[in-house]
Formats: C-alpha cells, structure tokens, sequence
C-alpha cells in the first residue's frame, strides 16, 4: 500500500475532520496529564468536546476524569454513579475512594449547613460504604490488611522470636517492609507483657461520663460515692453499667491476653481506674 | 613525562570501564544530586509541565532512512531514502568531529553537558588551544594502571571538562545560526539537504516543530530531550535539525549509558513533584519508563499523531 505525498496529506485532512480527533490512547494521555496537573477547567472543557465514541467508552482514564469533573462540578449523582457502574483497576482505587467519600462529606456538610466533625464523618462512611468497584473488600480499621495481620499471628503463635529470615519471608508474603514486620513483633510482645498498660484494652472502654441521677437527691449524697455510666464497646452489644466507685474496688481484677476480639463483658479495672483518676484530676 | 592513567583511558577498553574510572575519579557523579550540574528550578517557579521528548523517529527522520524502513511504510524510493540519510549521517559526524571534539570525547560519553563540569577550574578558554593541551594523546596512551586520584588523571579530568564547556558555549552560540557554524559552502549543501529530507518526509519535523515551539513559549512549560544517540552526536543531530532554539543544552540527556528510565529519574529530581511530565516518543523504551513512573504517554507512530499532538497543544488540552 503506497502513501505517497498526496495520501498522507488526505489523511491528515480526514482525520483532522473526523469525529474523533484523538485517539483513545491520546485521550487518556491529555485526561491523564490534567488531572495530574489538577486543571480541572481544562480537563471539563476537554472532555466535553469529545465525541460520542464506542471506543471511549469503558476507557479508565476517561471515566476517573470524568468522576473528578462531576465531583468539582458538584454533580455527585453522576459521580456515584460512574463509580459504581464500572469496575476500576486498583491503582486507582485509593483516588477513588477519595472522591466517593469526599462527595459524600460535601454532600452533607450542605445539608447539615456547618463543617462535620470527626464522628459525623465516621457516620456518613458507615451510611456510604464503597462499592466493590473502587474497593477490595478489605477492612481498613487497622493499618494492616486482615490477611496480613492473620499471616502475623500465625507466626507469632509459633515463635515469638522469628529469625531475619523468617521475618523477611513474611515481609514478601504479606508486602509489608521488613521493618513493619519487625515492629509488629516487638509491639505484639511487649503489649503481651504489659497488659496494665492498658493500651491494648482501651479499646474495650469507649466512653466514662457521669451518671445523671434519677432523683434529685445527689445533692445530699455524699461526694465521696460518685457513679459513673461505663459504656463497653464490644463487637455487638453496647452495654451500659451503672456502677458506684465503691462497687468497682470488690470486682476481682484478672489479666489475661486477648488474641482476638470476641464478644464478653469482662471489666478491666486497671483500665477503669485509669480513666477515673484522669475523669477525677 | 609520561602521565599515569588508570588502564580504563586507553580507547580500546569499554566505555562503562572508562567512566566508572577515570571519568568519574573527580566523582561527578557519585557525590549524589541537586548539584550545580543539574539546576533545579526554583521553588517559586510557575512550572507545570516537562515535555520529555524522544528524537529520533519522534522529532527527527534520521535512521529509518538508513535503515529503508521509512521508504517502505511510507512508499518512497528507497535508495533516495538512503542517500539522504547518509549524507545526513555525514554531516553530523562531521560537525561532531571538526566543532565538539568528538574524536576526543568518543570514548568518555556523559549524560548531560554539566556532568563533568566541577572538575573545570573556570580559567579563560578564549586563547586555549585544544589542539596541544595533550588531551588526545593522553587517552591513547597505553600506559597503565594507577589508581584514581593521580594528578595526571586530574589533570586530564580537567581537560576534558573544558572541553564540555566549550561544547556547551559552542551550542549556545550557534543554536540559532547553524549556519555560521558550517561556514558557507557547507550551510549551502546543509539547507538543501534538509529540504530534500522535509521533502520526502512529507514535512515531518516541520509538524514536530510545530508542538515544539508552542512549549518552548509558555513560560510554564519545557521541553527536555531524551535519546539514546550518545550525547555530542545528539547535540550534532540538534543543531543540524535547527532544534536548537526549542531544547536548551541543559535539557538535552543521553540515556546511551544509562538508559531512559534512569535519565527520567535525573530529570524529575531536578524539575520536581509538583510537575506533570508527560513522555512523546515511539518506543518501547520511552513508554515502558513513562509507565513506571506514572507519566502520560503520547505515542509517535505516523504524522496524524503528531499533529493531533499540535491540536491537543493548541487547544491548550495539554
């Protein structure tokens, strides 16, 4: 097939007129290089000249552009609605979940008409939870992934004290560094050591207010028998106690580890009488 | 007197032995980055964007016509295809040789102009001459064997980088006005060798130029040069293809050692993170680098591409 002088310039004119001036590749070059850049204008004007083409669609570059502009341009609808109709690859999901999470924020601090604090944002992303198309499905309450922290345990049930060896074997599988591996061990021992500490168990007590009495002679109580509401967060059942101070000194105290969470009522008294002290400063 | 080299010097011994050695005995390289060498814009800077352009078969139509393969894709004649490319060939070699002292600088390839350049000791070059410091006859000599560090080779070490400097002042001077480089007769056979190539190639650098020159005037823009042609050539290929004026010398890496995923990392710690860089070129080579580090990649294969690229930049899309 010859091209000579004449055939190349038709196809330059061709092209230049047809509906698609880009190529798809090309498309996901300049959409790329915009969001890059954080041009969103540009990038909204770009992609609304582009053409209704087959060979756009489905194109991932093209899709995170448009989720970006539908986001600043405060259509979140449309957002979510690109985010949950399509499956992303996972190198993108981290700015995905960005934007699903950040729409939702805005979303309600609109409706709410005041900035969100911690919790009510703890809230909305228990309300919005990701789609499966921007998530794998792993929990994040921990810094590690369930089966990175699972392959831990593992091994540290079966040798507190791995080799370097042992431990850069578990970095490879688990894709951690060596030197996370290591810390965990170091953390995980030392928190088996010193339970009083408390750190590990503080997750039990989530919150210590003062009880409001039922009738209204606290006033003549004495001070020296104060009650407090204990609220123990466990997997399920928020429990609600109402105990005296007094009680709390005849409760048996016990230590034990805990390897997992798992739902009980067991009170820790180091753990409450560290609270109070700093509840009674 | 005959000065001590380490055995590296002689032109017989691999390139890579020569620098590991003798090239880098000031330890140009080795002392780490951020130097003066490589300037990184300052921090106020409007940048935003690094064009990491290839060159040939990207900017420049040079070995696919030696080759015939551009002939064949794009149905010329081939022996025309040919001789073109050769007296190209010729007239870059030429250049390298009579003004950028490749004879001498063959054997010690950099990266970029300024890797050598904290050997130079800044002296007045204006009445040097190059033809009798001895530098020549130095690197072919056969004597062997001492180790880095010897006066002789910093001695050499620094000849060698008055010779990128002057190299460097050379392509600045001349950029604009090759030319004047040339001399007359030969910038007459080098204007009409280039219209038989933009001919043939139905205008190829032409529409190249085009993107090109619409980066080199924003100010938050640059183009930067990465090929694998080795680094005075390259600047050879650059003047003779009046892509002088669009690549500032300092924007010009060859990745003939180093490769271009490596020449990629040098540039993005001397322009930065809060930059876009986005990669043109038609090889695996480039793409491959682009990928690893995130970067866009606009694919050269015809000259529809590059004058989508020219729309994309006029439109101001990228």
């Amino acid at each position: 097939m010859e091209r000579n002088t004449d055939a190349v310039r038709t196809e330059l004119l061709v092209s230049a007129a047809s509906s698609l001036a880009f190529s798809p590749e090309q498309v996901a070059c300049v959409c790329e290089a915009l969001q890059q850049g954080g041009n969103v204008d540009r990038l909204a004007r770009f992609l609304w000249s582009l053409p209704q083409s087959d060979l756009l669609r489905g194109n991932e570059s093209i899709l995170k552009a448009q989720a970006l502009v539908a986001y600043h341009q405060a259509r979140y609808q449309e957002l979510y609605s690109i985010l949950e109709n399509h499956s992303f690859s996972p190198s993108n999901h981290t700015f995905l979940q960005d934007l699903w999470y950040k729409a939702r924020y805005t979303e309600a601090e609109k409706a709410r008409g005041r900035p969100l604090g911690a919790v009510d944002k703890y809230r909305i992303r228990r309300k919005y939870p990701l789609p499966r198309t921007i998530w794998d499905g792993e929990e994040t309450v921990y810094c590690f992934k369930e089966r990175s922290r699972n392959a831990l345990k593992d091994l540290y049930n079966h040798n507190r004290y791995p080799s370097p060896a042992e431990k850069r074997n578990l970095a490879k599988i688990t894709g951690l560094s060596l030197t996370q591996v290591s810390n965990w061990f170091k953390n995980r021992r030392q928190r088996d050591r010193n339970p009083s500490e408390a750190h590990y168990y503080m997750s039990n007590v989530v919150c210590v207010k003062p009880a409001r009495r039922q009738n209204q002679d606290h006033l003549n109580k004495p001070p020296s028998a104060p009650a407090f509401h204990f609220i123990f967060l466990h997997t399920d059942r928020p429990n609600f106690f109402h105990v005296s101070l007094r009680d709390l000194s005849l409760y048996h105290t016990h230590t034990h580890t805990h390897a997992h969470a798992h739902t009980h009522t067991h009170i820790h008294t180091h753990t409450i009488i560290y609270c109070l002290k700093s509840l009674l400063k | 007197m005959f000065q001590m080299f380490s055995p590296a010097c002689s032109p017989s011994t691999p390139i890579k032995e020569l620098d590991d050695r003798a090239c880098r005995s000031g330890g140009s390289k080795s002392r780490g980055r951020g130097r003066k060498n490589n300037p990184s814009p300052p921090p106020d800077s409007d940048l935003e964007r690094v064009f990491v352009w290839d060159l040939d078969e990207t900017i420049i139509v040079f070995h696919s016509l030696l080759t015939g393969s551009y002939a064949q894709k794009y149905g010329k004649d081939p022996p025309m295809a040919v001789t073109l490319g050769l007296r190209m060939e010729e007239m870059i070699f030429n250049l390298a040789d009579t003004h950028l002292f490749f004879n001498d600088l063959e054997e010690c390839d950099q990266v970029h102009i300024d890797d050598v350049s904290s050997d130079d000791n800044g002296q007045d070059l204006s009445t040097y001459s190059f033809a009798t410091d001895g530098f020549h006859a130095a690197a072919t000599s056969a004597n062997l064997c001492l180790a880095t560090g010897v006066r002789g080779g910093v001695d050499w070490m620094r000849k060698l980088a008055f010779r990128y400097r002057r190299v460097k002042e050379m392509y600045s001077t001349y950029k604009n006005n090759v030319g004047g480089l040339l001399g007359p007769a030969k910038r007459d056979a080098w204007l009409q060798l280039r219209a038989e190539i933009e001919a043939l190639t139905d205008s190829w650098l032409t529409h190249a130029l085009k993107s090109l020159s619409i980066i080199s005037s924003r100010s938050n823009c640059v183009n930067v040069l990465v090929t694998t042609t080795q680094l005075i050539p390259a600047l050879a290929k650059v003047l003779l293809y009046s892509l002088g004026s669009v690549f500032p010398v300092e924007n010009i890496y060859s990745a003939t050692k180093i490769g271009k995923e490596s020449c990629f990392e040098r540039i993005m710690q001397r322009f930065g993170r809060k930059v876009v860089y986005v990669v043109i070129g038609d090889g695996v080579e480039e793409e491959q680098a682009a990928k690893k580090h995130n970067m866009p990649f606009w694919r050269i294969s015809s000259h529809s591409d590059l004058l989508a690229l020219h729309q994309a930049l006029e439109f101001e899309y990228l």
